[in-house]
Formats: structure tokens, C-alpha cells, sequence
């Protein structure tokens, strides 16, 4: 008799660790982030889930965030009060609350009580970008706290055809002409004439193409992408003059790979009206950089061999663009030949 | 005629000649046969396909890889011979000769390209001169003129190689080689003007003016500031919208201009 019961309650206590498992599943799928915090309490539950649910233990709580959140959404946290052996209260009563730093500044966010062991936050990810989201539970941060949430825009599809293929070309240009604009708005200290004359060009001249491919685009032109140049130091010649050269040999080989990609002979053209003024870009701003070398050309984008320029295909350029846009961008609907 | 263009500089006896070889250069243009095009004069064999020994590629292709052969041709010798003449002591390049190197071994490796691609349908390398006829004379002996003739070479091979983009659409490998050569044609073209003193080049064209009148007919038709329909003057000044797009030549003004430096 009392083996049996003692047997029940084992079996009681599988089943109850099954269920704790398969919700332990379903946290995982939701977020990556919480991971080594499940982990961690599976130890503890392993060792120690016998006996009554003790006090509350905010390092031992644990918080489900997304990693991901499109803007305009609302970014949702789950929180669960746990005991210091990881086991989940059932009443309410703590303090709970979120501080939001990055792209959505806010905060200390109170939760809302659900009244039985978990908390609900929410606040609105207006902006893409980072964010970095302190949870407490009175007054001390939770397992795994603080979490990252990325805010992203939803992805800009090119497009297909001739239109895709002039809509790539209008992403690299928006990156470039907003880069040049940032660049000559506050030029760093000591540049000399010429090279405020030939950034101010660059920035004149990259408004213009990117001007005249929305225009020439119409409706079907893309929106315009979210850039990010939190790796270039505006302040530094070096970092200036280095980003520009990248972006600059990019748009090259970007332009030169783009060139097969087109049906239209008048668009043809067009593109080739532009790359040589971007190719003429890079190598003054090459020569910039070291003057009076082989720079302007050099052998690390000009085959030495065959006299032969960068070319890129659009997958390689947008993932070289990548770090410096953060709107998501679908290129899939670009023709491949 | 304007006393400032290329043709204005030349005496008149040279200027006959070269307006003859133009005349002939657009006629050529319109001929169909080899047996007419061998009528010709002076140089125009050198434009087109020989006659014998056709390969697979298609006719214009031929035609317009021939044509940026022949100006690479050009390039090549040019080079070459200037930077022996830096050699000898003839030519001061100074510390620019580094760049310089860099464009010939460029042009070289474009010939040989170029050569390849053509096979037995590439035309032979003219006879060239680069004084065209005593109009630069101290080109292999004053840097300013020789840099003055290169900034000419290359920003005619930009607009030749553009010119000629529409016609190699048929063949996507041979479109990206000769667009991958355009661009370096314009680095090259960029590094030189700016090497251009008194006032200082930029390294793109504003409207159609240069600082060297000679080279006027270089930069015909690079004022345009509408595109595709859009007047571009109601993005930017119209300086910085012509200096934005690049535009072609066609292949009889090309010829025109490396005609002046060709003798045979």
C-alpha cells in the first residue's frame, strides 16, 4: 500500500517533469535567447523538484523575449517567477519590470500581474534597430536578463526583371548617397580643399543617381531602406576615406556584374552611363588614400593578369552591403542571367 | 571650324588629310563588303574584320571588340613608349611614373585580352603617331603633353567601350569582360585628370569643358544633364549632373579621334 502510493507519487512526479520538459520545448522554439536558461534550471529540477514550491528567486526566474520583432509590432515578454530550484510559482505579488535601451528607449516598464506566477510586459519596437531589455523581479534581474530583441523592418522586394535589376542599383545608391550626405554634414576635422571638393561631389553626384533611379522607376520603386553606419567613425579621414573605397569599389562591381542581368539596351546604357563615374569615385578616392600609387587601380580589384575589373553578383554585394542596412532586402525576384 | 578642337590645332595640309579620313572612317560604316572597304584609304581596314579567316563570333561583336582593340592598341604603344622615354631620361614622369606603370601593364593585359577573345578575327596593330602630325610634338619629351594625351585616351576608351555595350548584349561573358575593362578605363581616366594641373582636373567630367582645348571633341556631348526623361537639373546643378553620368561615343566619333593619331 504505501509502496504503491510511493510509486504513484513517482509517477506523478514523472509525469509533472514530462510536462515541465514539453513546455520547456515550446520555450525553446521561442526563444533562442533563454536557452542556457532552461538548461541551467533542468539541472536544478533534476536534483531538487521534490517538496513544496519555496520563495521567490529572481535569478533563479526565467523571462520568454523575442528575439525577432518586425517594427510597428509590439514586443511581448512572458515572465515566470520561479522558486530557487527552478520551479514555477503559482500566485503573484512580485515586482516585475523592464528597462529598454536601443532602438526603443523605455522604461521601468511595471508588468502586469497575472496573479499566478507569471507577468506580462509589452511596449511598442517603433524603431528598427537593437534592443536591449533589463528584466527585475523586485528590484533584482531574472535568469539570462538582460535579453536582445533586433527590431527589424519588414523585407524590400526588389522585384524581377529590368525593374529589379534598376531597383538593386537604387539600394546601393541610397546607401551611398546617404553615406556622402552624413559624411559632408560633418566632415571630419582637417580635410584638405581638395577632399571636401571631391566628397562634396561624391555626395552631389550619388543624390543624383539615386534621384534619377526613383524617379525613372516610378511606382515600382523601392521604399527607402534604413542604413546604418554605426561602423564608420565620421570623425576619422581613415574610417571616412575607408568606407567610401569600399563602397565605391562595391558599386563597381555591383554595376559591372548588373550589366548582363539587363534586357534593355537603353537600360544598358544607363548603367554604364553611371558605373564609370563610380569607378572614376573609387579611384580618386584610392589615390586619396595613397597618393601617386598604383592604388587607383590596384591589383586587389584590377586582375594584375588580365586587366580586369571587380565583378560581384548581386547575392555577394547586398551580403557585403549587409552590415550597413538594416532593412531586410528580398533580392530573389532578380534575374539570374 | 573651332580653332580650339583637335582638328582646329592641326596645319591645314593635316587637317585635310584627317577630315578625308574621317569622311572615309563614316563611310565605312555604310559598307558592306570587304572589296569596299579595301577601297578605302589610309587606315580603315584597321576598324574592320579581315576578310578572311572569319571566326564563330557574330559580326558585331567582331566590330565592336575590334575597335576596342584598336584603341588599346594605341593605349599600349603610348604607354610603352612613354614610359621608355621616362627611361631615357627623355621624359620626366617623376613620381607620377608609378601610376603609369600601372595603366601600360593594364592596357598590355587588355590587348592580350582582347587578342584571345577575337582569335583570327582581331585586326593587326596600326601604325601609329603620336604627335598626329607635329600638333603634340613634345609629347614623349614634356610630361603636360603626355598627360594631356592620356587623359584624351582614356576618357575616349570610357565612352568607346560604353558606346559599344549594346552591341555585345548577344554574348553575356563577352559584355561583362568589356565592362570590366570600362571601368578600369575610367579609374584610369580619373587618376590622370586629376594628375592634370593648372587649375587641377577633377577626376570626372563637368559638362564638356576641359582645361585643354585640343581634346574639345573628347568631351562632345558631355553636357547632357537630361536622362532616361528626367531632367536631372532638378535633382542637382547641372555641373554635378553632367558629372554624374558618363556618356558613349558613337563608333565614327571614336574613330575620328584615334584616326588623328593613326598612320597606317
Amino acid at each position: 500500500m504505501f509502496d504503491k502510493i510511493a510509486q504513484g507519487s513517482r509517477e506523478l512526479e514523472f509525469l509533472s517533469q514530462v510536462a515541465r520538459a514539453t513546455d520547456r520545448r515550446k520555450f525553446l522554439t521561442w526563444s533562442g535567447v533563454t536557452l542556457a536558461v532552461v538548461a541551467t534550471a533542468c539541472g536544478d529540477d533534476d536534483d531538487n523538484g521534490t517538496g513544496p514550491v519555496g520563495e521567490v528567486s529572481p535569478p533563479d526566474s526565467t523571462a520568454t523575449v523575442p528575439t525577432a520583432v518586425a517594427v510597428g509590432e509590439n514586443v511581448n515578454i512572458s515572465v515566470q517567477a520561479r522558486d530557487a530550484d527552478g520551479r514555477p510559482l503559482t500566485s503573484g505579488g512580485a515586482a516585475v519590470a523592464a528597462t529598454v535601451e536601443g532602438a526603443n528607449p523605455a522604461g521601468p516598464i511595471a508588468a502586469t500581474d497575472n496573479g499566478n506566477g507569471t507577468y506580462a510586459i509589452t511596449y511598442a519596437a517603433a524603431n528598427a534597430g537593437t534592443d536591449t531589455v533589463a528584466v527585475t523581479l523586485n528590484g533584482t534581474a531574472i535568469s539570462g536578463s538582460p535579453f536582445t530583441v533586433t527590431i527589424s523592418e519588414d523585407a524590400v522586394n526588389l522585384g524581377t526583371g529590368d525593374a529589379g535589376v534598376l531597383n538593386y542599383a537604387l539600394a546601393l545608391e541610397q546607401l551611398e548617397a546617404a553615406f556622402y550626405t552624413q559624411v559632408v554634414a560633418s566632415l571630419y576635422a582637417g580635410a584638405t580643399a581638395e577632399e571636401t571638393q571631391i566628397l562634396t561631389d561624391l555626395r552631389d553626384h550619388e543624390v543624383i543617381h539615386r534621384d534619377f533611379l526613383k524617379a525613372a522607376l516610378g511606382d515600382g520603386a523601392i521604399p527607402d531602406l534604413t542604413v546604418d553606419f554605426t561602423s564608420v567613425d565620421f570623425t576619422s579621414r581613415e574610417s571616412v576615406l575607408g568606407a567610401a573605397k569600399t563602397f565605391e569599389d562595391l558599386g563597381v562591381s555591383a554595376y559591372n556584374g548588373a550589366g548582363q542581368l539587363l534586357e534593355s539596351a537603353d537600360f544598358l546604357l544607363l548603367a554604364g552611363k553611371i558605373v564609370s563615374v563610380e569607378a572614376r569615385h573609387a579611384s580618386a578616392i584610392r589615390d586619396l588614400l595613397n597618393p601617386l600609387s598604383a592604388d587607383f587601380a590596384g591589383d586587389d580589384v584590377v586582375d594584375p593578369d588580365t586587366g580586369l575589373d571587380t565583378v560581384n553578383s548581386p547575392a555577394d554585394v547586398l551580403t557585403a552591403a549587409d552590415p550597413f542596412v538594416t532593412t531586410p532586402i528580398d533580392a530573389s525576384g532578380l534575374p539570374t542571367a | 571650324m573651332n580653332p580650339n578642337t583637335i582638328l582646329g590645332g592641326l596645319d591645314p595640309e593635316l587637317t585635310e588629310q584627317v577630315v578625308s579620313r574621317r569622311n572615309a572612317v563614316v563611310r565605312s560604316g555604310k559598307l558592306a563588303g570587304a572589296l569596299a572597304i579595301a577601297s578605302v584609304p589610309v587606315a580603315f581596314g584597321l576598324f574592320t574584320r579581315k576578310a578572311f579567316a572569319q571566326g564563330t563570333l557574330p559580326g558585331d561583336i567582331v566590330d565592336a571588340l575590334n575597335l576596342a582593340l584598336t584603341l588599346e592598341y594605341l593605349e599600349d604603344e603610348f604607354y610603352l613608349a612613354g614610359l621608355e622615354a621616362d627611361t631615357a631620361g627623355d621624359l620626366d614622369l617623376g613620381d607620377t611614373r608609378t601610376i603609369f606603370e600601372q595603366i601600360s601593364k593594364h592596357e598590355t593585359a587588355h590587348v592580350a585580352l582582347l587578342q584571345g577573345v577575337l582569335a583570327t578575327d582581331a585586326v593587326e596593330k596600326p601604325t601609329f603617331d603620336f604627335t598626329a602630325g607635329g600638333t603634340f610634338a613634345d609629347v614623349f619629351t614634356n610630361p603636360a603633353t603626355f598627360i594631356t594625351l592620356a587623359q584624351g585616351f582614356e576618357d575616349t576608351g570610357v565612352r568607346a567601350y560604353k558606346g559599344q555595350a549594346a552591341n555585345l548584349m548577344s554574348d553575356d561573358g563577352i559584355l561583362t569582360t568589356a565592362l570590366r575593362i570600362h571601368s578600369v578605363e575610367a579609374r584610369h581616366a580619373s587618376v590622370v585628370r586629376r594628375l592634370s594641373q593648372s587649375p587641377a582636373e577633377k577626376g570626372w567630367i563637368t559638362l564638356a569643358s576641359n582645361t585643354v582645348p585640343a581634346l574639345d571633341p573628347v568631351y562632345a556631348g558631355e553636357d547632357l544633364t537630361t536622362q532616361g526623361g528626367v531632367d536631372l537639373t532638378t535633382l542637382g546643378t547641372a555641373e554635378a549632373a553632367s558629372e554624374a553620368f558618363d556618356e558613349p561615343l558613337s563608333r565614327e566619333d571614336v574613330e575620328a579621334i584615334a584616326g588623328l593619331f593613326i598612320v597606317a
